[in-house]
C-alpha cells in the first residue's frame, strides 16, 4: 500500500516539477542560447542570470514593499474574515443567509469591471498611492469569510454552549475556543491571502506611481516590455520571488497535522 | 462534559500571541499604513508634471537623460517619469483617466490618439505652441496630432518595415538582395526568390511576416487599395482582397508559415531567428533583439516587395498632453522631447526613426545598424499621407485586434478573404461611440 | 423589540462590523456600480446614458458572446471535477504518515505559488509547433508533430490540462486543512464496528468533509469561470476568437473598445451565471455536521 503510493507520488512529482526544470533551464541561458531550439542551455548555465537580472530593478526594496503589503493584507484577513465567519455560522438572526450570499457572490465579479470604481473610492478618500490603498480595498475577504464559516461550522455546538454556560463571553469563546480549534483553517488561509497580495498585479498597478512604492511583481514587468526579450530574467525572477511563499507554505503546512487540533476535542471524551 | 482549558496547552504550544497584544500590533500596523496614505505635495506644484512612458530599457534609459536634460534647462520645472509595461499601458492610462486623475504627459502610439481625443481627454496646446516650428514635422504625423483647431501633442517617434533575410541563404542560392527602393522585388519575383531558397537550401519557409495589423497593410496599399471611403469603412473593395488572396495562398502552399498568423502559432520573427525562415517581415524594434539573438548566420534589411505601387508602413508614437491644470509645463515638456536635439539623441540610442523632416533628410547618429535604418527612413517615404489618416481615427484603435483576428481566420482556411475584409467593414462601423 | 431579541442580532453584528464596513466601500459599490453601468452607455469621460436593455440585447446577439460563453461553461464543467477529484486524492494521499510528506506537499503546491502569467509562457513553450519538447517527444515515438495552439479544440484542453496541473495543489491544501477537523474519535468508532477502510473513506471521511468540498467546488467555480491570463498568454482567444473566454471579451469591451457599459453587462450576466452554479452547489452538497448536530 504505502510501495504504491510512494510510486504513485514520485510519478506525481515528475510531472509537476518538469515544467520548473523547463523554467530553471530557461533562467539559466544567455540572449544566444534563448534564440536556439533546445530545451536545455547549449554549453554553460549561466547561473549569475539571478543577481544579475535581481539587480536589474530595485527589487530589494520591492521585496520590503511586498512583504509588508503581504503582512498586512493577511493578518487583517485572518482577523476579520474569521470574526465575520463565526459571526456566520454560529448564531442564528434574520437575513443571515441573505448576508452570506450577497459577501459571496461580490466574488463573483471579474476586477476589470470593479477595479474603476475602486479606483474613484480611493482617489476621493485619499489612497491612491499609498500602502493603504494597497492593503483594504484588495483584502480578500468574501474568500476568506466563506472558508471560515465552512470550517468553523465544524466546531460543535456543544462547545460553545458549555464555555457559554461556564460564563465565558462572546469574545473570550471566539478568541479561545474558536480560532485555536480553526488553525488548520487558518494556516490554508493565511498561506492563500499572502499568496494573492505577493502575486497580486493589476490592482497595485493601477493604484501605485512612485516607483520607490512598488512592489515585486511590478518589477517583474520590467523583463516583459514591449519587443523585449528577456525572458532569463524573466524567469529567473519568478523563481527568486517564489520562494517566501514556498518557505511559508512549508512552515505553515505543519498546522495540517491530525491530533494538533483534536487534542482539545478528545479532551472532553 | 468538561471544557477545554481556555490557557490550555493547545494555544501556548503554538505560541499564539495573546489577543490583546494581537489587536495592539494590528493597531500599529494600521497607522503606520495611514502613515503612507498622505498624498505628496507634487499633485498640486504645477510646475511638477508626470509623464507615462512604455518601452524598453534602452527606450527607458534615453526618455530619463532627456527628462533630466529638461530639468536642467527649465530649473523649477519637476518630471516623474513613469514606465507602464505595454500590455498594461492603456489599462493603467484609462483607469487613470477614469479616476479623474490622468497623467499630464503620455507617450501614446499614433492609433491611439484619436480615441482619446474622442472622449475630450486631451488639452489644447495651441495657446502654448508660439515657439515651436511646426513645418519641420512630417506633416502626416502631424496631422495625427491634430483635430480639427486643436493640437493635443507632437510626434516624437515612427517605426517601419522591412524585409530581413537571411544573407547565408542567399548566397547559397545564389541570389542579391535590392540594393535600392527601386529594385525591390514584385510580388511574383518575391515569391519566386522565396521558393528557390527553399529549394535550393532546404530552409522550411521562404517568407513569413510579422502577425500585425502593421505588416498587413502595406500588402493592401502596394495591390493599390485603400481602407475608408471617406469616412465610411471600404476594407472589401476588390484590390483588398486580391492582396489578402494572394497571401492566403503564400501561407497555404508552405511558402510562407501558415500558424505564425496565429497567437499560438510560432512566430515568423522566431522562425527566422533560428533560420527555419529565409526572409521576414518586420519592424525596426527587432534590429537589437536580432542583433543579440542572431549569432549562427550574417542578415541584413532590404525593401518591401511591390504590387502595381510601393508602399510602407509607418506608425509610431506622439507624445500627448492630457487636460490638466498643469498644460503649460506640460506643453513646455513635449516641446523639448519633440525638439531636433533631444528627438536625435533619442532615437540614436532607441534606433527609431525621426518624425522632424530636418531629421529625416540630414543625418541621425545612431549607435548601430546606421545604413539599415537609413533604408528604413528610405522606405518610409513610399507612404502617403491619407494613410496616416486611415490608420488614426478613433475607430480603427478599437478594431486593430478585429482586423488581425479576421486575416488570421482566412489565412488558416475558415473563411474566405473576402468574408474577412467584409466582416472588417462590420466592426469598424460598429467601434464607434454612437 | 425585546432586548434579547436585540441582542440576538448586536453580537454577529459587531464580529461582521468590520468586514462589512471594507465590503461595503471596495466589494458591494462597485458590484452595485457595474450593474447600474450595464443598463448605461458609458463614454469613459462625462456623463452616462441610460439605455435600458441594450447593452443586454447587443451582447445576446453577438457570436462572439456565446463562443466565449460556451468556452468559458466547458473550462469550468471540465476543469472542476477534475480539479476536485485530484485535490481531494492528494489530500487522503499526503494526510496518511507517508516519509517526506511535507516536501510532496510542497511540490504539489509549487504550480500555486506561480504567477499564472510565468507559467503559461512556459506551457506554450513546451506545446510550440516547431521547438516544443511536446512535438519532440512526439516525434520521437512516431507521432506527427501536432499543431498545438493554433486549433481551437486542441488549444482549448492544452489551457484546461496546464490550469487543471497548475491549480489542483490549491484545493489540496483547503482538504489537507479539513481532515484536520474530523476526529479521531469518529474512526474509533468505526474500526470497532468493524468498518473497512474503503466504507471507512466513502461513509465517513467523505460526507464529513461536504463543508470542505462545497467551498472547494464554489471556489473553483467562481475562479474558472473567471479565467482569463492563461488564455491571454497562450492564444489571445484566438484563432478568431474561437478560443475566448468571458473575462478576456470583458476586458477586451472595456478597456480596447472603451465600451465599459457592455463589459459590465457581460459581467452581470457572468455575475447570474456564477449565483446560479452556487445555488445549485448549496442545494446539493450538504454539511453532514454543524449546527444543530
Amino acid at each position: 500500500m504505502k510501495a504504491v503510493a510512494y510510486i504513485l507520488l514520485l510519478v506525481v512529482t515528475a510531472v509537476m516539477l518538469f515544467p520548473f526544470l523547463f523554467m530553471v533551464a530557461t533562467a539559466c541561458k544567455d540572449e544566444a542560447q534563448l534564440a536556439q531550439p533546445e530545451m536545455l542551455p547549449q554549453g554553460a548555465w549561466h547561473f549569475e542570470n539571478f543577481p544579475t537580472a535581481w539587480g536589474k530593478a530595485q527589487f530589494n526594496r520591492y521585496l520590503v514593499n511586498s512583504t509588508a503589503v503581504g503582512l498586512a493584507t493577511t493578518l487583517l484577513t485572518l482577523l476579520l474574515a474569521s470574526m465575520a465567519g463565526f459571526a456566520l455560522s454560529k448564531y442564528r438572526f434574520k437575513g443571515r443567509d441573505v448576508i452570506f450570499l450577497a459577501i459571496l457572490s461580490t466574488l463573483m465579479v471579474p476586477q476589470q469591471v470593479t477595479m474603476i470604481p475602486n479606483f474613484l473610492t480611493c482617489s476621493r478618500i485619499g489612497l491612491l498611492d499609498s500602502l493603504t490603498g494597497l492593503v483594504i480595498p484588495v483584502l480578500p475577504l468574501s474568500f476568506g469569510i466563506f472558508l471560515m464559516r465552512q470550517f468553523i461550522r465544524g466546531v460543535p455546538d456543544d462547545l460553545i454552549a458549555a464555555a457559554r454556560i461556564d460564563g465565558a463571553s462572546d469574545l473570550r469563546i471566539f478568541f479561545q475556543l474558536v480560532m485555536p480549534l480553526c488553525i488548520p483553517a487558518l494556516a490554508a488561509l493565511g498561506v492563500f491571502t499572502f499568496m494573492a497580495s505577493w502575486n497580486g498585479f493589476l490592482w497595485p498597478l493601477i493604484i501605485l506611481d512612485t516607483p520607490e512604492k512598488y512592489t515585486l511583481p511590478i518589477g517583474l514587468m520590467r523583463f516583459s516590455q514591449q519587443f523585449s526579450v528577456e525572458q532569463n530574467h524573466l524567469m529567473a525572477v519568478s523563481i527568486l520571488i517564489t520562494l517566501p511563499v514556498l518557505i511559508l507554505f512549508v512552515v505553515f503546512q505543519r498546522a495540517f497535522i491530525r491530533g494538533l487540533t483534536v487534542g482539545g476535542l478528545s479532551d472532553e471524551g | 462534559m468538561t471544557l477545554p482549558a481556555f490557557d490550555s496547552n493547545v494555544s501556548s504550544d503554538l505560541r499564539t500571541p495573546h489577543p490583546v497584544t494581537r489587536l495592539s500590533r494590528l493597531l500599529s500596523l494600521m497607522l503606520l499604513a495611514l502613515a503612507f496614505a498622505c498624498q505628496s505635495a507634487e499633485d498640486r506644484d504645477p510646475n511638477h508634471v508626470r509623464l507615462v512612458w512604455f518601452g524598453s530599457e534602452e527606450e527607458e534609459r534615453a526618455i530619463r537623460e532627456a527628462v533630466a536634460e529638461f530639468e536642467r534647462e527649465y530649473p523649477g520645472r519637476r518630471v516623474t517619469v513613469q514606465m507602464v509595461e505595454w500590455t498594461r499601458y492603456t489599462e493603467k492610462v484609462m483607469t487613470m483617466l477614469m479616476g479623474l486623475r490622468p497623467p499630464d504627459v503620455a507617450r501614446m502610439s499614433v492609433q491611439w490618439c484619436g480615441r482619446y481625443q474622442m472622449v475630450g481627454a486631451l488639452a489644447d496646446l495651441t495657446p502654448h505652441l508660439a515657439s515651436v516650428e511646426l513645418d519641420d514635422f512630417v506633416p502626416s504625423r502631424l496631422a495625427s496630432c491634430r483635430a480639427g483647431d486643436q493640437i493635443f501633442g507632437l510626434p516624437h517617434t515612427s517605426i517601419g518595415l522591412m524585409l530581413y533575410c537571411n544573407l547565408d541563404l542567399f548566397e547559397e542560392a545564389g541570389i542579391e538582395i535590392p540594393a535600392s527602393p527601386d529594385e525591390a522585388w514584385t510580388w511574383e519575383e518575391f515569391s519566386e526568390v522565396a521558393q528557390t531558397l527553399q529549394r535550393e537550401t532546404g530552409v522550411r519557409f521562404g517568407w513569413g511576416m510579422y502577425r500585425g495589423w502593421f505588416a498587413l497593410l502595406p500588402f493592401l496599399y502596394q495591390g493599390g487599395g485603400h481602407l475608408l471611403d471617406g469616412d465610411d469603412p471600404d476594407f472589401a473593395n476588390p484590390e483588398n482582397i486580391a492582396a489578402l488572396e494572394w497571401i492566403i495562398d503564400q501561407h497555404r502552399r508552405g511558402i510562407a508559415p501558415q500558424t505564425s498568423w496565429s497567437f499560438g502559432g510560432d512566430p515568423a520573427e522566431t522562425l527566422f531567428i533560428r533560420g527555419d525562415c529565409a526572409m521576414v517581415i518586420t519592424g525596426n524594434w527587432r534590429l537589437v533583439p536580432y542583433s543579440q539573438q542572431i549569432t549562427e548566420f550574417n542578415w541584413g534589411v532590404t525593401y518591401l516587395p511591390r504590387g502595381v505601387r510601393r508602399a510602407a508602413s509607418t506608425g509610431g508614437e506622439n507624445i500627448v498632453v492630457f487636460d490638466t491644470p498643469k498644460v503649460e509645463t506640460a506643453t513646455l515638456l513635449v516641446a523639448f522631447l519633440t525638439s531636433r536635439d533631444a528627438m536625435s539623441d533619442f532615437c540614436a540610442e532607441t534606433l527609431f526613426l525621426p518624425t522632424r523632416q530636418s531629421l529625416l533628410e540630414g543625418e541621425v547618429p545612431y549607435r548601430m545598424h546606421r545604413e539599415a535604418l537609413e533604408r528604413f527612413i528610405e522606405q518610409g517615404r513610399d507612404f502617403e499621407p491619407e494613410w496616416t489618416r486611415e490608420q488614426s481615427t478613433p475607430e480603427f484603435a478599437a478594431i486593430d485586434s478585429v482586423i488581425v483576428q479576421q486575416v488570421e481566420l482566412a489565412i488558416l482556411g475558415h473563411q474566405t478573404a473576402r468574408e474577412s475584409l467584409v466582416r472588417i467593414n462590420v466592426e469598424y462601423r460598429g467601434a464607434g461611440f454612437e | 423589540m425585546s432586548r434579547r431579541r436585540r441582542r440576538q442580532w448586536a453580537v454577529p453584528l459587531l464580529f461582521l462590523a468590520p468586514s462589512l464596513a471594507v465590503m461595503a466601500l471596495f466589494s458591494f459599490y462597485p458590484m452595485l456600480h457595474a450593474i447600474g453601468m450595464s443598463f448605461h452607455r458609458w463614454r469613459i469621460l462625462g456623463d452616462a446614458q441610460f439605455l435600458g436593455f441594450d447593452n443586454y440585447t447587443m451582447l445576446l446577439q453577438s457570436n462572439q458572446f456565446w463562443v466565449a460563453l460556451r468556452n468559458t461553461l466547458l473550462f469550468g464543467l471540465i476543469t472542476v471535477p477534475v480539479g476536485v477529484v485530484l485535490a481531494l486524492g492528494s489530500a487522503l494521499l499526503l494526510n496518511m504518515p507517508l516519509r517526506a510528506r511535507g516536501f510532496f506537499r510542497g511540490v504539489i503546491f509549487f504550480p500555486v505559488t506561480v504567477s499564472m502569467v510565468v507559467i503559461a509562457l512556459i506551457w506554450s513553450w513546451m506545446f510550440s509547433e516547431n521547438y516544443g519538447i511536446v512535438n519532440s517527444a512526439l516525434e520521437a515515438v512516431g507521432i506527427e508533430p501536432q499543431n498545438w495552439l493554433a486549433e481551437p479544440t486542441r488549444a482549448l484542453a492544452v489551457i484546461m490540462v496546464m490550469s487543471i496541473w497548475k491549480g489542483f495543489g490549491y484545493g489540496m491544501v483547503i482538504y489537507l486543512a479539513g481532515l484536520q477537523t474530523i476526529p479521531e474519535t469518529v474512526y474509533e468508532a468505526a474500526r470497532l464496528d468493524g468498518a473497512s477502510r474503503r466504507q471507512m473513506l466513502w461513509h465517513i471521511t467523505i460526507p464529513l468533509l461536504n463543508p470542505t468540498t462545497l467551498f472547494v467546488t464554489v471556489i473553483s467555480f467562481i475562479g474558472s469561470f473567471q479565467v482569463f491570463d492563461q488564455v491571454y498568454v497562450m492564444t489571445e482567444g484566438g484563432p478568431g476568437y474561437s478560443t475566448s473566454v468571458l473575462v478576456h471579451l470583458i476586458y477586451e469591451l472595456a478597456y480596447v473598445r472603451f465600451r465599459m457599459g457592455v463589459a459590465c453587462a457581460a459581467a452581470i450576466i457572468l455575475l447570474l451565471i456564477t449565483v446560479a452554479f452556487t445555488l445549485i452547489q448549496i442545494r446539493f452538497i450538504r454539511p453532514q455536521t454543524g449546527e444543530g448536530s
